[in-house]
């Protein structure tokens, strides 16, 4: 499954954050998605997600956009927001069965995934309890359970490692290896550059709604003309090479 | 700290508006008016027909009234969570301060306690053949005994001691004792024991400004007052201090639809849940329910009945709607891929279910009341009608709006 994202003009009002964003997320690949506050990386997943429209350009899952066949392309996407919000109404047990509706799970072997995935994360006692009450980061893994039970070809991921401990990082990554391998196209957006180096196997670096540059590391350090420079020193000469020249 | 009391009773005064102003609109304001003309003619014609020879059952009818009635209200200090750090160095200017609440309060229960006293006085009056001195002479006393009350409640921000049971015991058994004597015997009598309490308080009042003032008690105290307040407002509007309980309500899981391997349900699963474990809407529809129920009893005139019976399921169904648009604010309601029709569809079927329920409580309670087949017919009737116009131009609109 390919996400396609061309020439993404859009925003929240009609001044656009976006201006021209155009990449690729290929089947069983993570990119990243890279950019300091305001670079419009929340903006650009929001996009993906539906929650904007877009003023120009368009958003494809398989040739599919949003407008073309809602459900198609809702089936194939799943997100896990930064911000982990959950219904306050519903249990944990019920959070996870009303995904199973929504997505038309099969039931057994979406419990069969679930139970793995709530051991991984420690939450196998607590499917009684509400939530939302829980830490930020037990709220989070919630989320991630949500995520990883359905079917979904594309995931989502909206900065994923402030509030996860480093056991449940590791957990993500393996999760994240898993459904690459079953050929699913991931896109996760974030500011830790170390950790993004090691996982992610392309970069798209964001710069005040544009794309600066993408590629894997090489190609990246090949612009830039540093041969031994990591992400982060890539990305800051990136951004203070702009502010030089403004 | 004169300046500072000004400051906080304008800004408390001001939310209050608010606040009524919210609480008094348009739709309430009907229902208000009918409920309220309702409850008089029921309440008067209660008092016409009571023929029963004068029992002792009628005084303590009244004695409980009053007792209950002078539970309203309590010591308004208005203080605020960061005061215990920025007006701790105000400490010994304290005094002040309290004085200004002191009267402040003594004119608000004053109010609230001839207001509400009122209310017993035609029972006073028919039932217990008070004389117009005589139920004066209670109400003055009724009043001293609620400002003796604030004493207690003022005293307890020095010395704790005074928040113990025994005072509590001390402060609702002196009142008690009063208020017997004067129904029972003389208001002269009650009248005399709030004098003797009211200025027993205030020389023991003066004896606790020794101690130090409990900043985090006064503080609590005052929140949980306030609280009180907002969630009386709550019921009827939005009130941004209240969070909205949520609650388990394990009991009432047999309600709650199962899964289903059909993505359609999946709002039905949703709004079933949101509306039983959220006090905010099922709390709504109890209480309008309850209300409705009694009232439409109490009342006994066919159509006045039948009116009130649809005006309730009018204003249940108007206060559920939000319900629909609940679940707005969390990402995944628009991640799902169910279609916003599947959504409406769901939450229309789940408030015509719930109409559906009072409609059959209603029709009970009218037939039970009223024993008129007709006014029943009507009330199906007229709560069809009001379910399609809802759903035809509230629903559609909130919806849209939201979605």
């Amino acid at each position: 499954m390919t996400l396609k994202v061309s020439h993404l003009v859009g925003g929240y009002s009609q001044i656009p954050v976006l201006k021209d964003v155009s990449f690729e997320v290929q089947p069983g690949e993570l990119v990243g998605l890279i950019g300091l506050n305001g670079a419009g990386k929340s903006t650009t997943i929001k996009h993906i997600i539906g929650l904007l429209e877009p003023q120009k350009g368009e958003i494809t899952i398989d040739g599919v956009t949003l407008f073309d066949d809602p459900e198609k392309y809702k089936t194939k996407l799943a997100y896990i927001p930064e911000t982990p919000i959950l219904y306050d109404e519903l249990t944990l047990k019920e959070h996870l069965e009303l995904t199973m509706m929504a997505y038309n799970l099969d039931r057994d072997e979406a419990w069969d995934k679930a139970n793995r995935l709530l051991k991984m994360f420690r939450l196998d006692k607590k499917l009684d309890w509400f939530p939302a009450n829980f830490s930020k980061g037990m709220r989070q893994k919630v989320m991630i359970t949500c995520a990883f039970i359905t079917n979904a070809e594309i995931f989502i991921i909206d900065e994923p490692f402030y509030g996860l401990d480093p056991l449940a990082i590791r957990d993500l990554t393996s999760l994240i290896d898993e459904v690459k391998a079953r050929g699913a196209a991931v896109l996760m957006s974030t500011h830790v550059l170390e950790t993004a180096q090691k996982i992610c196997d392309r970069f798209v670096m964001l710069n005040h709604g544009q794309v600066e540059a993408q590629g894997d590391l090489s190609d990246l350090q090949d612009q830039m003309n540093k041969q031994n420079a990591d992400l982060s020193d890539i990305y800051l000469e990136m951004t203070q090479g702009e502010s030089a020249n403004e | 700290m004169n300046k500072i009391w000004n400051q906080r009773l304008s800004q408390y005064q001001q939310k209050l508006l608010k606040y009524l102003r919210y609480v008094f609109n348009d739709h309430f304001v009907i229902a208000l008016f009918f409920v309220f003309g309702a409850v008089c003619y029921g309440y008067f014609n209660f008092i016409d027909h009571y023929v029963h020879p004068l029992t002792l059952l009628d005084r303590f009818v009244a004695i409980i009234a009053l007792m209950v009635i002078l539970q309203i209200g309590k010591f308004a200090t208005l203080l605020q969570k960061p005061d215990i750090v920025f007006l701790l160095p105000n400490d010994y200017r304290i005094n002040d301060y309290l004085i200004k609440a002191r009267h402040h309060s003594m004119t608000m229960t004053a109010l609230i306690q001839i207001g509400c006293g009122l209310i017993t006085v035609p029972f006073l009056v028919r039932v217990l053949h008070f004389k117009w001195l005589d139920w004066t002479v209670l109400l003055i006393s009724q009043v001293l005994f609620k400002w003796m009350q604030l004493l207690f409640e003022e005293t307890g921000l020095f010395d704790q001691k005074w928040n113990s049971s025994q005072m509590q015991l001390l402060k609702q058994g002196l009142p008690l004792i009063g208020i017997a004597v004067g129904v029972l015997l003389s208001p002269w009598l009650s009248l005399g024991i709030a004098v003797i309490g009211w200025c027993g308080m205030l020389q023991l009042r003066k004896k606790a400004s020794y101690h130090v003032f409990k900043w985090k008690d006064a503080i609590a105290a005052e929140d949980k007052r306030v609280m009180r307040i907002y969630k009386f407002f709550s019921l009827f509007t939005d009130v941004p201090e209240v969070h909205q309980k949520i609650k388990r309500r394990r009991y009432l899981d047999w309600l709650l639809p199962r899964i289903q391997q059909d993505s359609r349900q999946t709002y039905k699963y949703l709004y079933w849940r949101g509306f039983w474990r959220n006090s905010e809407y099922s709390g709504l529809f109890m209480r309008l329910t309850i209300i409705g129920v009694l009232l439409m009893l109490f009342i006994n005139l066919k159509w006045v009945s039948l009116l009130i019976g649809l005006l309730f399921i009018y204003l249940t169904s108007f206060q559920l709607i939000p319900l629909a648009n609940q679940f707005y604010d969390i990402v995944f309601t628009h991640l799902y891929p169910v279609k916003p029709s599947q959504q409406l569809a769901s939450f229309r079927k789940i408030l015509g279910v719930l109409t559906a329920v009072q409609v059959v409580i209603f029709t009970g309670a009218l037939l039970i009341a009223t024993h008129s087949l007709i006014a029943a017919v009507g009330l199906v009737v007229g709560a069809i009608g009001i379910e399609l116009l809802l759903a035809h131009f509230s629903l559609n609109k909130r919806f849209n709006k939201g979605a």
